[in-house]
């Protein structure tokens, strides 16, 4: 995708290191409530985040869909709780969820597109959160963190929300190190994150860009000219 | 287990010559290696436990199944498996009927088993088998 400029790796930027940082604490905050919130406009990385932890950690990761019902929910979790056969009513559901759960207190809960999840479906959450004390993990747009604090019986049980910014000057720096192995100055980076406007994309395609112009150029080393000429053909929408 | 020494271990399992209890030492040395076990201070171990280390596969698996529609640069970027291992698992899985490659780029998902990861151990173990006669070195991934 990157030609052979990038390097095809996962580079971790403040938003994912916060998520990290908010999950292993949730972790080891054993035996009470831990409801989790991760919120952001969309394009800043929370879900690429929270399936890459959830894939590395091994944490059960489930998708919210704009219809789910109570039961839908409760039996989608139960699927991917491995609770077989998964039982037709809410009742059996749900206890399958908290015995499950009970047996295995190390689970981790990753509930993706939560700002989809309804009212009624998130007290729902509130009260497996409850019963089975292990970490629950909401990732959504803003509206997530809307619907959590009108109910201040959720909003009290929420360990941590992290707000998922736009992207940094240290990311930059971070990201045209570590993929392109390319070491720009703070101001450099400071230029590309102000061009960007806080689009990681964008951040791809202007480090890609000066990479091309080094290699074309016979430059060993980013100068500030050829920052400059990469910021130009990105306004230039080349 | 907490916080324990190498000679109350020695002495648990009745130990009582200097090479027998040097062996005790010897093997908590490896055990603080591979992280089960973790030295505090001089001559004062605390047990860890060991962490199981999830297998490239089983990432593979759990990002094809959070991703869906996805292409195999996504599934490498996020697993940190090497391409060619990522292009044979979903080549496994296309095999088994789980996955369809809709274009030349994409992948879907058009059975879901669950969160186990399916693995036809046979052919994995075949596999590895070419590989290793083949004299293919791999720097990063592989499927077990």
């Amino acid at each position: 995708m990157n030609g052979n400029l990038l390097k095809n790796i996962f580079v971790q930027t403040q938003n994912a290191k916060s998520f990290i940082t908010a999950m292993k604490e949730a972790e080891r905050a054993a035996g009470e409530p831990r409801l989790l919130v991760f919120w952001g406009q969309a394009g800043r990385g929370k879900t690429t985040a929270a399936r890459f932890f959830s894939a590395q950690e091994g944490w059960t990761y489930c998708r919210a869909k704009t219809l789910w019902s109570e039961l839908w929910m409760l039996q989608d979790l139960c699927f991917e709780l491995k609770v077989d056969p998964v039982p037709k009513r809410k009742k059996p559901c749900f206890e399958a969820i908290v015995a499950r759960l009970e047996d295995d207190p190390d689970t981790v809960i990753v509930l993706d597109e939560a700002d989809k999840v309804s009212a009624s479906a998130l007290e729902v959450i509130r009260d497996l959160a409850d019963i089975t004390c292990v970490p629950w993990a909401l990732v959504g747009e803003k509206l997530i963190m809307h619907k959590m604090k009108r109910e201040r019986r959720i909003w009290s049980r929420t360990l941590k929300a992290v707000g998922f910014g736009p992207i940094s000057a240290v990311d930059v720096l971070y990201f045209a190190k570590e993929a392109a192995g390319l070491k720009l100055s703070a101001a450099q980076g400071k230029r590309i994150e102000e061009a960007a406007e806080g689009d990681f994309r964008l951040v791809v395609r202007d480090i890609r860009r000066i990479k091309e112009i080094m290699i074309a150029s016979g430059h060993n080393d980013p100068n500030d000219d050829v920052i400059k000429r990469a910021l130009a053909q990105g306004l230039r929408g080349n | 287990m907490g916080v324990f020494t190498p000679s109350a271990i020695a002495n648990a399992v009745a130990l009582e010559r200097y090479s027998q209890r040097k062996q005790v030492k010897n093997m908590l040395r490896d055990f603080v290696k591979r992280g089960e076990i973790e030295r505090i201070a001089t001559g004062l171990y605390k047990y860890r436990g060991l962490t199981v280390k999830r297998t490239k596969l089983e990432v593979v698996w759990h990002l094809v199944r959070s991703h869906r529609t996805f292409t195999a640069a996504e599934i490498e970027r996020l697993s940190g498996a090497a391409r060619p291992t990522v292009l044979e698992y979903l080549n496994c899985l296309k095999g088994f009927g789980y996955l369809r490659k809709i274009d030349k780029y994409h992948w879907r998902l058009v059975k879901d088993p669950g969160p186990d990861a399916p693995v036809n151990t046979a052919k994995c173990k075949r596999l590895k088998e070419i590989r290793k006669t083949a004299g293919v070195t791999r720097t990063q991934g592989g499927l077990s």
